[in-house]
């Protein structure tokens, strides 16, 4: 039960961070290498919000989210601005991600210090007792408020104009820019969106990993290893696999230890791709066909 | 001769080639036209290997390609060109047509490689980027390439796509020399009747993965099938 | 432009060599400095491999470090167990690189490529946590005890003398491998490729196996390479494992340009500088490498060495104006 429990929490985690990535990719074939540094600053934006502003679960949150919209902002401004349709994108928003990614941790370090930030705890220090397992606030209300925001986040891009744009780029580019979607634009509101999505990860997961400058390799890393296996660009997919992975590494860490966790991660996103080379979305529409 | 028998191409429930049995002989250009969606492009792709058939034989003079990838099927003599032109845009002309000299051994001499440029009357500068060329001068490229290699079938999926007036003119008149000089089979798929009345002998129309009408093509067009199929087909969204 | 009978950039090759050749002569060798010149050696041989499987053949592959990293741990141990020289540590080295090259190719010809970096990404990881925990690959601090290039009884000049000479010959070695797969048939096949697969497999080119020798020759270099920094340093440790190392090698790769040689060795050797001079800085180092990658990749679509070629084709766009100069003369 307990396994249960920590491997919702993680996959909770995990399909915040994982479907920015995807969403990222979908709407730019960009693959934002720089997540990590949104989830980071996002941290931070909530330890500044508590330490400034107020210590409320509204306030610290809101903290977190606006940090890592923030840099989902300064990276469409530094990579997808100067860089979107010229030649060799492909690699070189790559590069600029990963340089962001360099440069952003370490100001973070300049700025911050090396120690770790507490940040209060959204939840409280209460526990719960469900089905015989104690379950901490924390745990649980980052469970709930994840699966919240993730089926509001579904549900946004099912109905307004965002999540259409959305889908008839991924269809047909060459449609959409007939029928008026303008890429440059989306991607502002698909940055930021990721960006945000990835803060609010880092406040929920802030009981777990403090903020500190390197705090966002983790969750970038993880982040990426469930939107490759879900299908780089599909939602669903992300959700199933960060459900897979959040099993996968509970698991691991309770009968392996923890220092086996990205070992398994990797063993089995090479598996799946290797049966599936397109990932978990394969596997979901071969199921619908 | 190029031929293939009862070739069946399907992919989830939507059946686009649906039991095509045609022949190609050589020195003979075959028009190969039918309405959007009709599984032309499809029926090559299965013929050339770059995707599998479902069922059916393909089979090259004497030899059977069916199951072989389409390199194997290109090295025994089976050449095809694509709807947008596809040579590399990063590489200039003249590493593009090194590169289809020495695509595999043994690799060619020089002359050959001269004599196909001069076959397609590719002009274009040997140090330009392939990606700065015209839709024309690019698809004279890719003939080239595919011509060094002395195929005995050739395979055109929409050469006129993207081209005007006289530059079709000129297509049309090196598809005649192609024909003449190497007596190869030829199969053409093309939207443009009238270039399929200038160049082919004859001509085939496909109509949703199976053949409606052969035949010369004054006296195909004309038929009331072809010209319901054509006209009255509903509009296929791209 | 004259064109005599030697290929073009001999003159260039030639001159850098000759500096090379005589640059112990005419400076005052501190430590420091050999070790920066030995470690320049062992990243330009680790980059130009590297550039040879991302650049030239397109596959998105960021196991270089894994490869070099179990290569020269699995011959190090090899060297020490069975006390071999250090020639048979060398030809260890190339073998297990050939080894794990080819594990490495298995997915790598059929996935797509950003999954296909995922996964060597993986490899990395997977090499660093096996070492870290592995007690006859001496846990976190390393393996040491391998043998090095020079005999004991040289003097502390001459050793240092042995291992510049060594570094630069490593460079030779990789600048053949890399001009012989880059330039002529194997480059314009696998060039070919990598612009627009469909058409490559028209042409009747063997996509899988030409992409199959580039790993593999690759990987037989960066495996030799790999050991080599044994028989430079006496040892090996995690740290070439770890994400900031691969960064930093990607960084000079990138920044030079990947399309070419010189870019590979001018990204090298720049970022090796920075990486140098900042060393005590802490992170302001690593600002500095990634605020001039970014610059770098935002102002330049090939790297530093593609910019000449990028300015030339932006004014052949932009305007006329050489052209018409040109027919008035």
């Amino acid at each position: 039960m307990d396994v249960i429990f920590s491997a919702l929490s993680l996959a909770a985690i995990y399909g915040l961070v994982a479907i920015g990535v995807s969403l990222t990719w979908a709407a730019l074939g960009m693959l934002n290498l720089a997540h990590g540094v949104a989830f980071a600053v996002g941290a931070y934006g909530g330890w500044l919000a508590a330490d400034h502003l107020s210590d409320s679960a509204p306030v610290v949150l809101a903290g977190g989210v606006a940090g890592g919209a923030l840099v989902g902002c300064a990276i469409y401004l530094l990579v997808v601005v100067p860089l979107y349709d010229r030649p060799n994108w492909e690699t070189r928003h790559l590069i600029a991600t990963l340089a962001i990614s360099l440069v952003g941790a370490n100001l973070l370090l300049e700025l911050f210090g090396p120690s770790a930030k507490a940040l209060p705890a959204v939840f409280g220090e209460g526990s719960v007792t469900i089905a015989g397992s104690v379950v901490t606030a924390d745990k649980l209300g980052a469970i709930v408020s994840a699966a919240v925001v993730l089926g509001a986040v579904a549900v946004v891009l099912r109905r307004s104009r965002l999540g259409l744009g959305l889908r008839v780029l991924t269809q047909d580019s060459e449609g959409a820019a007939l029928v008026g979607v303008s890429r440059n634009r989306m991607a502002l509101g698909v940055l930021a969106l990721s960006g945000g999505l990835a803060g609010l990860a880092s406040v929920l997961l802030a009981q777990t990993f403090y903020a500190n400058p390197d705090v966002g390799f983790v969750p970038l890393v993880k982040g990426l290893l469930v939107a490759v296996l879900g299908g780089l660009g599909s939602i669903p997919g992300a959700i199933v696999a960060a459900l897979v992975m959040g099993v996968a590494e509970a698991l691991t860490a309770t009968y392996l230890g923890q220092e086996y966790v990205l070992m398994t991660l990797f063993v089995v996103l090479a598996v799946v791709l290797l049966v599936r080379p397109r990932g978990i979305a394969g596997l979901l529409e071969e199921a619908r066909a | 001769m190029l031929a293939c028998s009862d070739l069946r191409r399907a992919y989830g429930g939507f059946v686009a080639v649906d039991g095509v049995t045609l022949a190609i002989g050589a020195g003979e250009v075959l028009g190969i036209a039918g309405p959007n969606g009709a599984g032309k492009s499809t029926l090559l792709d299965a013929i050339s290997g770059h995707a599998p058939a479902s069922g059916g034989t393909v089979t090259l003079g004497e030899r059977e390609l069916t199951g072989l990838p389409a390199h194997e099927r290109a090295r025994l003599g089976l050449a095809r060109t694509y709807q947008s032109p596809i040579v590399p845009e990063d590489l200039t002309v003249r590493e593009v047509l090194d590169a289809a000299r020495w695509a595999w051994s043994p690799t060619l001499a020089e002359e050959r490689l001269e004599e196909a440029r001069a076959l397609v009357r590719l002009a274009a500068p040997e140090r330009r980027r392939a990606g700065l060329l015209s839709t024309l001068e690019r698809r004279k490229l890719l003939l080239a390439c595919l011509l060094m290699r002395e195929p005995t079938a050739l395979l055109l999926d929409e050469p006129c796509s993207g081209l005007v007036g006289e530059e079709i003119e000129e297509l049309t008149e090196i598809v005649g020399d192609v024909r003449r000089a190497r007596s190869l089979a030829i199969g053409v798929v093309e939207h443009r009747l009238e270039f399929l009345d200038a160049v082919a002998q004859r001509v085939l129309v496909l109509d949703r993965g199976r053949i409606l009408a052969e035949g010369p093509a004054a006296e195909v067009f004309g038929l009331p099938a072809v010209r319901a199929a054509y006209f009255d087909a509903p509009e296929v969204v791209a | 432009m004259p064109r005599g009978i030697l290929p073009r950039g001999t003159a260039f090759w030639s001159a850098l060599f000759l500096l090379a050749l005589y640059l112990p002569a005419v400076t005052d060798f501190g430590d420091a400095f050999l070790n920066t010149c030995v470690l320049f050696g062992v990243y330009a041989a680790l980059n130009l491999m590297w550039a040879l499987v991302m650049g030239t053949a397109g596959i998105y592959s960021f196991a270089t470090l894994a490869i070099a990293g179990i290569s020269g741990y699995g011959a190090g141990y090899a060297a020490i167990e069975l006390s071999l020289p250090w020639p048979a540590m060398l030809a260890a080295g190339a073998i297990v690189g050939v080894v794990v090259g080819l594990l490495v190719a298995l997915p790598a010809l059929r996935l797509r490529g950003v999954y296909f970096a995922l996964l060597t990404f993986g490899l990395v990881e997977l090499a660093r946590s096996f070492v870290v925990q592995s007690k006859p690959l001496g846990l976190a601090q390393g393996l040491y005890g391998a043998p090095t290039f020079a005999p004991e009884s040289l003097s502390a000049v001459g050793s240092g003398m042995v291992r510049y000479y060594a570094a630069l010959a490593l460079v030779i070695v990789a600048l053949i491998v890399y001009a012989a797969l880059d330039r002529g048939r194997v480059g314009t096949l696998l060039r070919t490729a990598r612009g627009s697969e469909p058409f490559a497999r028209g042409l009747g080119i063997g996509v899988v196996r030409i992409r199959l020798v580039v790993i593999v020759v690759s990987s037989a270099m960066i495996g030799f390479t790999g050991a080599c920094y044994l028989a430079f340093f006496g040892g090996i440790s995690p740290t070439i494992f770890s994400f900031d190392t691969l960064l930093l090698l990607f960084a000079m790769m990138v920044v030079g340009g990947i399309g070419s040689a010189r870019g590979v060795l001018l990204g090298t050797a720049l970022l090796l500088f920075i990486d140098q001079q900042f060393l005590d800085a802490g992170a302001l180092r690593l600002i500095a490498a990634g605020v001039v990658m970014l610059v770098v990749t935002l102002v330049t679509s090939d790297g530093l060495a593609g910019l000449p070629a990028q300015l030339r084709e932006r004014r052949a766009a932009t305007g006329s104006l050489p052209t018409q100069t040109e027919m008035i003369r």
